[in-house]
């Protein structure tokens, strides 16, 4: 599978179910890591949504050199800053909705599909913000350092010495026990 | 949370709402220019052509051969002769002869030039209608000029090392080596 890309190329040929595709292969993961910034899950998805209709509104901007998820990712991660941002700036308006802890658990379920994972992204957060990205990418998205880098806008080896400098400090919190999840 | 419809229901919609307000920008961009296009090219028209009025092209106010020299195709008031076009003959001592056809603001120029040359060196006793009686039927003609006017006639002047000729008056000018070399950068240059 690449990720998407052929199934953008299809939508941009005029398939729109291939659009299904890619909502159902990345929709999740976007938020899911989105939410990683901004720690809010409404906003995680309305960034996710507005990144997703960025590949409809500039439909020459990808120009399939790098993987779409990568693409996507990146994206997300500049949504989600600008995002942060901006609400430093704005007093947010809160509304009458509450988060469902049901909806939250569900992507959570739906990222992190088995015990091991779960265990390291509980322990991730006590990490910061570049070691927990850079952990998150690599180990849980199955990006390779190159992409994770240019999703992170890093160079490949801060994107290893983030991870190498993150594993000391799992190996640490997990304990003995942890050691052999990494 | 959205359900998956929800959601892509939502990223189209967005999607359509930006599309249509990028186009609004960029039509609004478009129409904003115009009344700025349409003022420059209205200063272009009147206000340019004031500020760089055109050089006189008559050959009482500057010397023959600077005339020559410095002639072209803008510095020429076209209404001022009626040439529509000039081709001209060149025959060369190898006798491969060769033509270049000149528009008609540059015709002008070239004809108001030599019109100026008959002017200052006609030859004594050759008033328009007489024959030359000089020896150009002898002479090499290096260059054969055709001038069409508006009213479709045409007039021939043979040009030799020493003499022009005009075929349809007969009249005869004598030109120095300096007035056929001006001739020849005049036709280089327009």
């Amino acid at each position: 599978m690449d990720n998407g890309a052929s199934s953008y190329r299809r939508f941009l040929d005029g398939d729109e179910s291939a659009f299904d595709e890619i909502m159902n292969e990345l929709f999740d993961n976007l938020v899911f890591f989105i939410n990683g910034y901004v720690n809010d899950f409404y906003a995680a998805e309305d960034i996710a949504i507005n990144t997703f209709s960025d590949l409809i509104v500039h439909r020459g901007r990808y120009n399939f050199k790098v993987k779409l998820k990568t693409y996507l990712f990146m994206i997300g991660r500049c949504r989600a800053l600008n995002y942060i941002k901006h609400r430093r700036t704005h007093a947010e308006t809160e509304l009458s909705e509450e988060l469902s802890v049901e909806d939250e658990s569900s992507i959570f379920e739906a990222v992190l599909k088995d015990e091991r994972r779960r265990r390291i992204y509980s322990a991730l957060e006590v990490l910061p913000s570049d070691m927990r990205t850079a952990v998150y990418l690599v180990y849980f998205e199955d990006m390779t350092y190159d992409d994770a880098a240019k999703v992170m806008k890093k160079n490949k080896k801060q994107v290893d010495n983030l991870l190498y400098r993150a594993k000391k400090e799992l190996t640490v919190i997990l304990g003995k026990d942890g050691e052999h999840l990494i | 949370m959205r359900t998956h419809e929800e959601r892509r229901e939502e990223i189209f919609r967005r999607s359509s709402e930006r599309i249509t307000r990028r186009k609004r920008r960029r039509n609004a961009v478009v129409f904003s220019l115009i009344p700025f296009i349409i003022c420059i090219m209205a200063f272009a028209v009147t206000v340019l052509p004031a500020m760089y009025p055109a050089k006189s092209c008559d050959p009482g106010e500057q010397d023959m051969n600077t005339t020559a020299a410095s002639s072209s195709a803008s510095s020429c008031s076209p209404e001022l002769s009626p040439a529509t076009s000039l081709e001209v003959l060149i025959t060369p001592e190898d006798d491969t002869n060769g033509c270049i056809v000149y528009g008609g603001k540059e015709a002008e120029c070239i004809f108001r030039w030599i019109e100026s040359v008959f002017d200052e060196n006609r030859l004594p006793g050759n008033e328009p209608g007489d024959a030359c009686n000089g020896e150009n039927g002898n002479e090499q003609e290096i260059y054969v000029l055709t001038f069409s006017f508006y009213d479709g006639s045409k007039t021939v002047y043979n040009v030799s090392d020493e003499r022009i000729y005009n075929e349809s008056s007969g009249e005869c000018a004598c030109i120095t080596t300096e007035i056929l070399e001006a001739l020849e950068k005049l036709l280089r240059t327009v």
